[in-house]
């Protein structure tokens, strides 16, 4: 009989990285307000920077095993654009999302975390082997874009 | 806007990169409401002046048409600003350091 060790049972060994999250809002769908309750709870905002319009840009690249815990983009200001997200984690493109033209600030994609309206919030874990997370607006854009992103890495 | 991507690193070792982008500092307005302009000065500031203008027509006049716009706001960098406050100083309204933190934005 072939060895079991824990990590082969419970923790990365013995979880699957998700290929899709199915169910969400989707490409060229309404997304919505989450900036203001992720700061609410501490979470660590980060700016985009430039942006070329229309074109992803890499914000975070992860080659050693962890969790997703939160992953989100949104809007600063209230220029109407859309604003993209997409994940990939093990190469693959987990989540892939751009939303649909508004101009609400702090509006925009949530790729993993749950956020009910009572601002509580609830946190997904996803396992990665590597992950990479990309943003995008559908505007040039200097630094109205904003993103958030909580992850653990394994020991 | 300064950015740039920083190594993450993890346990001694790089395993991956971050991108980091330096906020501009925000550049707080010159022009405020007239409520928080009168705000700046502190209530006994406030009568001293007041009661400087009521022997000071000059005085008076000059804060009657720095405080009347009818936007309701005070342009701090006015260059109108400076003898107003230098007058406030000399009257003992207000001392050389109140006056540049009044007038700073």
């Amino acid at each position: 009989m072939a060895d079991v060790t824990l990590s082969s049972i419970i923790g990365n060994g013995g979880e699957k990285t998700p290929a899709s999250v199915n169910g969400l809002v989707g490409n060229g769908a309404f997304s919505a307000i989450i900036g203001d309750s992720l700061r609410g709870a501490a979470f660590k905002e980060s700016l985009s920077g430039a942006l070329t319009a229309n074109t992803y840009k890499n914000v975070l690249s992860i080659a050693v095993p962890g969790r997703l815990l939160i992953a989100a983009a949104y809007r600063r200001d209230t220029i109407s654009r859309q604003v993209g997200l997409k994940i990939t984690l093990d190469g693959v493109i987990f989540y892939d999302v751009f939303d649909k033209a508004n101009s609400s600030i702090d509006r925009g994609p949530l790729g993993a975390g749950i956020i009910l309206q009572s601002s509580s919030i609830h946190t997904h874990n996803y396992p990665f082997k590597t992950m990479s997370v990309d943003i995008k607006s559908s505007l040039t854009e200097t630094d109205k874009i904003a993103y958030i992103i909580v992850y653990t890495l394994d020991q | 806007m300064a950015e740039r991507y920083e190594d993450i690193i993890h346990q001694g070792r790089i395993i991956g990169r971050k991108l980091v982008v330096d906020p501009v500092p925000e550049t707080p307005p010159t022009t405020i409401d007239r409520d928080d302009f009168i705000e700046r000065f502190t209530p006994d500031e406030w009568v001293l002046g007041q009661r400087a203008a009521q022997v000071d027509p000059i005085l008076a006049q000059a804060l009657t048409l720095l405080m009347a716009k009818s936007d309701g706001k005070v342009n701090l960098a006015s260059p109108r600003m400076p003898p107003v406050f230098e007058k406030m100083v000399t009257l003992g309204v207000l001392t050389q350091e109140r006056s540049r933190q009044i007038l700073t934005p």
